[in-house]
C-alpha cells in the first residue's frame, strides 16, 4: 500500500474536525475523497500534505509510519499538494516557483537561473505545458498555475498527488486536459487523492471513493459499483432528486428584465435576455464568455452602446453598483470572499449592509436584531451567533447570508453569479430551495454557473452566451449538457 | 520570444524603478538649465557623500519593505548609534552594532511571535530607542575614535571613501536581492508569506534575517554620520525613518511588500537630494521646497502604482 491512513483524529481546541478515519491509497489508482463541506476532507488533506500534524492516529507510507509537522517534510517524502487556493507566488518567475525552497547555485553560491530555466522546459514539456519559464506567475490562467503545480510535484519525483477541488475554477475545456494529466500520473503509477464536489467528474476519473461526513468515515465503495444516489446518500443522507426543488409549474409572469440586442462596454453583444416575474434564468457558456459581463452591465447599470436595458418597463438609468441597489436589484458576486463579504465583520453587520445602502451617511448604522435573526433562522444559517465573524463560517454558510443580506432588505430582482461554487451539497439544496421560493414569490433569479447538472436542475430557462453575444435559449429540466456544450463551444462539436 | 522572455520577470522586477530614473533624468536637465553648477562634478560628488548614511539606512529598510513590513525604529538607530560611537570607551562601536542588532531581534521577536503589526511594533521600538539614544548622550557632543574620522576625510582617486564604501555596499546588497536564494525567498515571503510558507520558504527566518539587516544597516549609516560629524547627536537620525520609506517607494519597492529592489530606492534617495539641493541653488525658500517634494512624491509613486505581477 502506498499510503495509509489509519484512524487519525484532529481537533482544533474544542472542536473535533476528524475522528477515526482511515483510508488506503493503492499505487496507479486515483482515489476520490468525498464530503460535505465541513465534513473534514481538507482538513485530512492537510494533515496528509504536512501542514499541520493529527492529534492522533498514524499515517504510513509504504508501511513505514511517518511524523510531519511541516509542509515540506510531506514533500521530502514524495506528496505533493496542488491546494485549493494556489500557492505559487504571483511575483516570481515560473522557474522561480518550481524550484522554491531547493534553488539550483552556482559554485558562487548565487542561483543558477540558467539551469534553472533548461530544467523547467523540460519538466514542464513533461506535463504538456509550452510555456516559457521567465513568465511571471502571476499572469499565468489559473488552468495554467494549477499545471505548473503539477509540474513542481513531477519534478519533485513525487510518488502521491493530492488534488484539492481542482476543477473549482476551471472550464470544461482545461478540466479535461487536467483529467488527462492525472491518468498519465495514474500510468506512471502515482497514487492520486482526489477531492471533489462534483459527481460526474468523479465517476469518469476515480477508481475508488471514500466518502466523509461529519468528521468520520462513511463508507468506502469502488467507483465502479456505486452511483450517484448511494453516494449522495452516503455523504448527506438524503437522495439525489432531492437536490433541486421542482421546476416552474405555472406561467413564467410578465417580464421583468429584458436586453434587447444589448452592448455595452463589458459586453460584446448582441445580448438579448428576458426575465419573467416568476423565473430563475442560468447564463451558461464556457469560461469567460461575457457572463459576467451581462450580469454586470444589469447591476451597475451600464450605458447601453446599443439597445437597451428594460427594467420594469423603463430603461434602467443608474450608473454604478449603489444605483442597482436602490433601482432594487441585488448582486451576489462570483468572488465571493473578494467582492461580497467583509470578512472581518460579524454575519449581523454582513448582512445589514444591504439595508445601509441608500441611507444617509449620518444616519445611524443600527443593525434591526429581529429582522437578521429572522433571516438566519429562515435561511438556516447554521453559527453560534450572530455576532460572530462571518470569516469562520462555511463557504455555504457565507453564501447563505449574502442572501440574506438581499432578502432582508427586499430586491426586485436576484443576480446570483456562481450561487453554489465551493458550498457543500446540503447547503447546496437549500440554497436552490431559497431561489425558488423567491421566483415563486414574484422575484425573478438571473444566475450564471459553470456546473452544467445545476443550470438544468435549477433554471426555467438556459440562456448561452459565446463571445459576449447570447446564441441559443433552452428549456431548464429537459435539455441536456451535450445540447449546452454544443451551443456554448460553437461550431466545432465535441 | 524565446530572447525577448529570457529575462521577462528580472527585466519586469527592474521596469519598477523606471519613473523615478525617468524623473530624475528630466530634474537633471531642468537643473542644467536653470543653475548650471548643480551638475558640476564637485557639487555631484558633495551631493553623494552626504546621502551616504540615507542610502545605507535606505538599503536596510528597502529589504525590510520587501517582505510587506516596515521599519520605523531605523532612525531612531541611527541616533542611538552615534550617539554610543561617540562615547570615549573601549569597544564604542562593536557596541553600537550589538545595540542595533538587538533592537532588530526584538522588531523581528515582536513581529514574528506576538503577530504585532511591523508599523506599530518599530513605532514601539522607536520611541524606545530614542528615549535610549538620549539616555546615552542627552545633548549632542562626545568625539568618535581618530579612526572614523579619517574613514570620514580620505579619498581614493578624488572620490571619498564615505561614497566608496557605500557604493561597495550597494553593489553588493543589490547582487544578493536579485541572485541569491535570500533574496528570492525574500520575495515570495513578501508576496504571500503562507504560499512561501507552503512552498518550502523558511518564512520566520527570512523575517527575522530582514530586520537584522535593516538595523544593521542603520547602524552602519549612524556610524557613517557620526565619523562625518565627528561626535553624537541623540535626535539627528529623526528624519531618516520617514526619508528612507519615501526613497524606497520612490523607488518603485512596493510597499505591499514582494516586487522591487536596491537600485531604485538608492536612485530615489539621490532624486530627492539632488531636488533639494538644485531648489537651494535656485534660492526657493524651504516651505516651498516642502511642498515641492511632497507633491513630487505622489507624482512618481503613482507612476508605479500599477506595477503589479498579473494585472
Amino acid at each position: 500500500m502506498l499510503l495509509e491512513v489509519v484512524d487519525i483524529a484532529k481537533s482544533f481546541g474544542p472542536v473535533q474536525a476528524l475522528r477515526g478515519v482511515s483510508l488506503a491509497l493503492k499505487p496507479g489508482s486515483v482515489h476520490a475523497v468525498l464530503g460535505e463541506n465541513g465534513a473534514g476532507k481538507s482538513t485530512l488533506m492537510k494533515i496528509i500534505s504536512g501542514v499541520f500534524p493529527a492529534s492522533s492516529g498514524t499515517i504510513r507510507i509504504d508501511g513505514q509510519p511517518v511524523h510531519w509537522h511541516r509542509a515540506e517534510q510531506a514533500r521530502a517524502a514524495g506528496v505533493s499538494t496542488i491546494f485549493q487556493e494556489f500557492i505559487l507566488l504571483p511575483n516570481l518567475s515560473v522557474a522561480e516557483n518550481l524550484f522554491l525552497g531547493r534553488e539550483l547555485r552556482t559554485p558562487l553560491g548565487l542561483v543558477d537561473r540558467r539551469r534553472q530555466r533548461e530544467e523547467s522546459r523540460r519538466i514542464l514539456a513533461r506535463v504538456g505545458l509550452d510555456l516559457d519559464p521567465d513568465l511571471l506567475t502571476g499572469r499565468l490562467r489559473v488552468a495554467e498555475q494549477q499545471m505548473v503545480e503539477i509540474a513542481k510535484g513531477v519534478m519533485r519525483d513525487a510518488r502521491i498527488f493530492v488534488f484539492d477541488e481542482p476543477t473549482a475554477a476551471l472550464g470544461n475545456r482545461e478540466a479535461a486536459r487536467l483529467f488527462d494529466l492525472i491518468r498519465q500520473l495514474q500510468r506512471e503509477g502515482k497514487g492520486i487523492l482526489y477531492i471533489s464536489h462534483r459527481l460526474p467528474e468523479l465517476f469518469e476519473l476515480c477508481d475508488e471513493v471514500t466518502v466523509l461526513k461529519d468528521g468520520q468515515f462513511a463508507g468506502h465503495f469502488a467507483m465502479g459499483e456505486t452511483n450517484a444516489t448511494e453516494l449522495v446518500t452516503t455523504m448527506v443522507g438524503r437522495t439525489l432528486d432531492q437536490l433541486f426543488p421542482p421546476h416552474r409549474t405555472g406561467g413564467a409572469g410578465e417580464t421583468v428584465l429584458e436586453l434587447r440586442d444589448l452592448r455595452t462596454p463589458g459586453v460584446t453583444g448582441p445580448v438579448n435576455l428576458g426575465i419573467g416575474r416568476h423565473e430563475i434564468v442560468g447564463l451558461a457558456g464556457l469560461e469567460g464568455q461575457g457572463q459576467i459581463g451581462v450580469t454586470r452591465s444589469i447591476f451597475e447599470g451600464h450605458a447601453p452602446e446599443t439597445g437597451e436595458i428594460l427594467f420594469e418597463g423603463r430603461p434602467l438609468g443608474h450608473a454604478g453598483p449603489a444605483g442597482g441597489v436602490a433601482a432594487g436589484i441585488g448582486l451576489i458576486p462570483e468572488d465571493r470572499k473578494a467582492d461580497g463579504l467583509f470578512l472581518p465583520l460579524s454575519v449581523a453587520r454582513n448582512i445589514s449592509v444591504g439595508l445601509l445602502s441608500g441611507k444617509g451617511l449620518a444616519q445611524p448604522a443600527s443593525v434591526p436584531a429581529d429582522d437578521i435573526a429572522a433571516q438566519i433562522g429562515r435561511l438556516r444559517i447554521r453559527l453560534r451567533s450572530a455576532a460572530q465573524t462571518i470569516g469562520e463560517l462555511s463557504g455555504g454558510n457565507q453564501q447563505k447570508a449574502l442572501l440574506a443580506r438581499w432578502l432582508v432588505r427586499g430586491v426586485k430582482l436576484l443576480i446570483c453569479e456562481e450561487p453554489t461554487r465551493g458550498v457543500d451539497i446540503g447547503a447546496k439544496s437549500e440554497i436552490y430551495a431559497i431561489l425558488r421560493e423567491l421566483a415563486d414569490s414574484g422575484v425573478p433569479v438571473l444566475i450564471t454557473s459553470r456546473e452544467l447538472p445545476e443550470l438544468i436542475g435549477l433554471c426555467d430557462r438556459i440562456v448561452v452566451v459565446r463571445d459576449g453575444a447570447t446564441v441559443g435559449s433552452f428549456p431548464g429540466g429537459t435539455t441536456t449538457e451535450e445540447e449546452i456544450m454544443a451551443a456554448a463551444i460553437g461550431g466545432e462539436r465535441t | 520570444m524565446k530572447l525577448a522572455g529570457a529575462t521577462t520577470a528580472v527585466r519586469l522586477r527592474r521596469l519598477s524603478a523606471l519613473p523615478v530614473f525617468a524623473l530624475i533624468a528630466v530634474l537633471a536637465i531642468v537643473l542644467g538649465i536653470a543653475s548650471p553648477h548643480a551638475l558640476s562634478a564637485q557639487n555631484l560628488i558633495n551631493i553623494l557623500n552626504q546621502q551616504v548614511s540615507l542610502i545605507l539606512v535606505t538599503v536596510g529598510q528597502t529589504i525590510v519593505v520587501l517582505t510587506a513590513g516596515l521599519d520605523l525604529s531605523v532612525g531612531s538607530v541611527v541616533s542611538l548609534t552615534t550617539a554610543i560611537a561617540s562615547h570615549d570607551i573601549a569597544f564604542a562601536v562593536p557596541l553600537a552594532i550589538a545595540a542595533a542588532l538587538a533592537v532588530g531581534l526584538v522588531n523581528a521577536g515582536g513581529i514574528l511571535r506576538f503577530g504585532i503589526h511591523p508599523i506599530l511594533m518599530t513605532l514601539s521600538t522607536m520611541t524606545a530607542v530614542q528615549g535610549l539614544a538620549l539616555l546615552v548622550r542627552p545633548i549632542p557632543g562626545g568625539t568618535v575614535p581618530g579612526w572614523m574620522k579619517t574613514y570620514a576625510g580620505a579619498e581614493i582617486l578624488g572620490l571619498p571613501l564615505p561614497v566608496i564604501c557605500a557604493a561597495t555596499v550597494v553593489v553588493l546588497a543589490a547582487v544578493i536581492i536579485s541572485h541569491s536564494r535570500f533574496g528570492l525567498h525574500l520575495m515570495a515571503t513578501g508576496a504571500s508569506a503562507q504560499s512561501a510558507l507552503l512552498g518550502g520558504v523558511n518564512t520566520g527566518r527570512i523575517i527575522l534575517m530582514a530586520y537584522l539587516l535593516s538595523s544593521l544597516f542603520a547602524c552602519l549609516g549612524g556610524l557613517n554620520l557620526a565619523a562625518r560629524l565627528a561626535s553624537g547627536d541623540p535626535l539627528v537620525g529623526q528624519s531618516f525613518g520617514i526619508d528612507s520609506i519615501a526613497a524606497t517607494a520612490l523607488g518603485g519597492t512596493q510597499l505591499s511588500g514582494g516586487l522591487g529592489g536596491v537600485a531604485g530606492p538608492v536612485v530615489g534617495v539621490l532624486f530627492l537630494a539632488l531636488l533639494g539641493n538644485g531648489l537651494n541653488l535656485l534660492n526657493i525658500s524651504t516651505y516651498y521646497q516642502m511642498i515641492i517634494k511632497g507633491a513630487l512624491l505622489i507624482l512618481a509613486v503613482s507612476a508605479h502604482r500599477r506595477n503589479q505581477p498579473g494585472l
